[in-house]
């Protein structure tokens, strides 16, 4: 009688195992993503975009995982001119995408840059699920930056983002 | 005689090349621009990402919070990590597609007086003007505001 209980415990939990695979969590690095703000910029929030086209066997290293949940875990961005963080106030990374199911999340921000800041951290939101991204084609990253007085030219920065992809 | 053949294939093709131009722009375009809310309160510029359209407030009446005396930040999120964001160039309108008939469905709008984001559709009753309609669940259950599109002539300065 006990072992039957006890079989009857077991049984599910090795059924549910052998069902669900085995899940790995897999740092996907995005390096050097450049971020071109286009003049005229305005005092205020300026945006640049970057286009991510995801090759899923490429990022992972293998072709037949799929995304289960995916994360950003940090974003640092640089400057990519002589101008470094001149007049801007804050960043804020958002993930979008043409899919209509899928709405634009904001990942991380940083508010406000330090006034000698030569890289910015960006505080990451926990909350912000990015799984639907990677699990489409493409998806776009915008950077925006906040800018103390308005500016002629362009302006340029890299982004360096870790996503934190869970994979089955 | 030669001349008049001449002058007139040169205007037929300038027009054709008008005409292709015009085809080819994307109609939902109509709907990039600065607007304005009903309260005047706030202007909200909406730009396009990928093929969705996405409208961010670049001005506010009152920018600086009278309790902290700093320019104000989106306090009312409900994700706690996100409510440092600055209000100025948060974006309220997200997810715009358009759907035909001077309609744009499938987006969102966010009140940042309440942290609440409500379903949206924008119609366009003309090239000025716009009615954006937050709902719950049904569009029958909701509130039509009116915006007008402000002309921007400010030049920036180097």
């Amino acid at each position: 009688m006990r072992l039957t209980k006890l079989l009857g415990l077991l049984l599910p939990a090795v059924l549910l195992a052998a069902c669900s695979g085995q899940q790995e969590t897999v740092p996907i690095e995005l390096n050097d993503l450049e971020f071109t703000l286009e003049g005229p910029l305005f005092e205020g929030p300026n945006q640049g975009q970057y286009v991510v086209q995801v090759d899923l066997p490429a990022l992972l290293g293998a072709d037949d995982l799929e995304v289960r949940s995916a994360r950003l875990s940090s974003a640092t961005v640089v400057p990519n001119d002589s101008l470094g963080f001149a007049n801007v106030r804050s960043f804020v990374l958002s993930l979008a995408s043409d899919n209509p199911e899928v709405g634009m999340v904001e990942a991380a921000f940083l508010n406000p840059l330090g006034d000698a800041a030569t890289q910015a951290e960006l505080s990451v939101s926990k909350e912000a699920d990015a799984t639907a991204f990677f699990q489409g084609s493409t998806f776009y990253l915008v950077l925006d930056a906040d800018f103390a007085a308005d500016f002629e030219g362009n302006r340029s920065f890299k982004a360096n983002l870790v996503f934190d992809v869970v994979t089955k | 005689m030669f001349k008049k053949i001449s002058l007139f294939l040169a205007v037929a093709l300038i027009g054709f090349s008008q005409l292709s131009f015009e085809q080819q722009a994307d109609p939902g375009d109509r709907l990039l621009g600065v607007w304005e809310p009903s309260n005047g309160r706030a202007r909200v510029k909406i730009e396009k990402i990928g093929a969705k359209y996405y409208g961010k407030i670049v001005w506010l009446i009152e920018p600086i919070d009278p309790e902290t005396k700093l320019p104000k930040v989106d306090k009312n999120n409900p994700d706690p990590a996100l409510k440092s964001v600055p209000l100025k160039g948060y974006r309220m309108l997200k997810d715009f597609v358009y759907s035909g008939k001077d309609t744009w469905t499938e987006g969102t709008i966010y009140d940042p007086l309440n942290g609440s984001t409500y379903s949206c559709t924008i119609k366009m009753k003309d090239a000025n003007t716009l009615d954006i309609r937050g709902y719950i669940g049904v569009q029958a259950l909701g509130r039509t505001d009116v915006w007008k599109r402000l002309v921007v002539q400010s030049t920036p300065k180097k």
